[in-house]
């Protein structure tokens, strides 16, 4: 019988070195040359020194058209609609990085809130596609946030085609 | 004029690990840093070099340290030289190795007039040995952030998929969680693998694109 291999590094029982494979497996893992918008977004807003500092630049560029808070009132499906729309334009329209994760923002959360609050699906993209953004969301932004993707996430797969 | 730029949402030099400890005063995690990490490069660096004939690598690399990082604003000079510190300790050394073999008389005329670039070519040992030391120190430092978080079973779950390359299924069943919850807690100890890989291999003023660069061009 052989022992595991301890290696604090890894933070558990392991038998794997950190031998070369592992060190290619792991810069792989730190490129971004091959990630989509939303997935750089996500990337962005996870980032634990400046997630929130990131949603608060976004929005102070291109305010949202609904209050999300405690106490929020449900957001028209129309204006959800709309701010997809607008969403989509800005990020192939976009000169900067940055106007063009406002747009997948937009995009994302009109999204989430058109599933979570209408169990509407107003994007063109399948639930299979949406449910792992959502869940993304969901753990990396703070409570208000996330529960919009959460209920959101729980939706996926319930929710009706928009019209 | 658009006041966010994307240097605005983006600004490389805060997110530059280095940088940050420097504008926070600490100035000795930051030395630790730079030994841990480049120290055994550089004397790989130095095997790989004419600059070999000079002496015991790994004293000229301690000779190169105790000398430059003893002063104060060593580190302060590479924030503002726009340069990888891999580039900025590399042309560093070179200066200190001239500086010796004119303070060493002995080894006058045995360097030739170019020193060759061959030892910090991409894809050599000096590069693979910095990349190798510079994941340590990423995996040490995301594993100890998350599990002081509270989420150190997200780098168990990460640790298990990608290094062991268990399939989330598995790992579902060995942690009673459902593959899709393996998958996120897997995504996000991802992402903060990356975060901190990319400030520590950042130097100010560099691009997304740079900084994938730089970390391409250790392995390949």
């Amino acid at each position: 019988m052989t022992h595991a291999h301890v290696d604090p590094e890894f933070g558990s029982t392991s038998d794997k070195k950190f031998d070369n494979d592992t060190t290619r497996t792991l810069l792989q893992i730190a490129l971004v040359q091959d990630q989509s918008t939303v997935e750089r977004l996500v990337d962005a807003l996870a980032a634990p020194d400046g997630g929130e500092a990131m949603l608060e630049r976004m929005h102070a560029q291109a305010p949202l058209p609904f209050e999300v808070g405690m106490d929020h009132t449900v957001p028209e499906i129309d204006v959800l609609k709309s701010l997809k729309s607008q969403g989509k334009r800005r990020v192939s329209s976009a000169m900067t990085d940055f106007d063009r994760l406002i747009g997948a923002w937009q995009y994302i959360l009109a999204a989430a809130c058109a599933m979570a609050f209408h169990g509407e699906r107003i994007s063109s993209s399948d639930d299979a596609e949406l449910r792992p953004i959502f869940l993304d969301l969901a753990e990396v932004l703070s409570n208000l946030w996330s529960g919009i993707f959460e209920a959101a996430a729980r939706r996926c797969g319930l929710s009706a085609p928009g019209t | 004029m658009n006041a966010h730029s994307k240097q605005d949402a983006f600004p490389p030099t805060a997110h530059t690990w280095l940088g940050q400890r420097l504008e926070s005063g600490e100035v000795g995690p930051a030395r630790e840093h730079v030994m841990a990490v480049y120290f055994g490069p550089l004397t790989i660096y130095i095997k790989g070099s004419s600059f070999r004939r000079l002496g015991d690598p790994q004293e000229l690399v301690a000779g190169f340290f105790s000398d430059r990082l003893a002063r104060e604003d060593y580190l302060d000079r590479w924030l503002s030289s726009d340069l990888p510190l891999r580039v900025w300790l590399i042309k560093g050394l070179r200066f200190y190795l001239q500086e010796y073999i004119r303070a060493e008389k002995r080894h006058a005329g045995q360097l030739p007039a170019d020193v060759d670039d061959a030892a910090d070519a991409p894809g050599s040992q000096f590069r693979q040995t910095v990349a190798h030391n510079m994941m340590r120190e990423a995996v040490r430092a995301t594993s100890t952030a998350l599990q002081d978080e509270g989420l150190g079973e997200h780098w168990d779950v990460f640790r298990l998929h990608h290094l062991e390359g268990m399939p989330y299924a598995r790992i579902a069943d060995l942690k009673n969680l459902t593959e899709e919850r393996a998958a996120v807690m897997a995504r996000t100890a991802a992402r903060r693998l990356r975060n901190t890989t990319r400030q520590l291999c950042a130097w100010p003023g560099a691009t997304t694109a740079q900084i994938d660069a730089e970390l391409m061009a250790m392995f390949d």
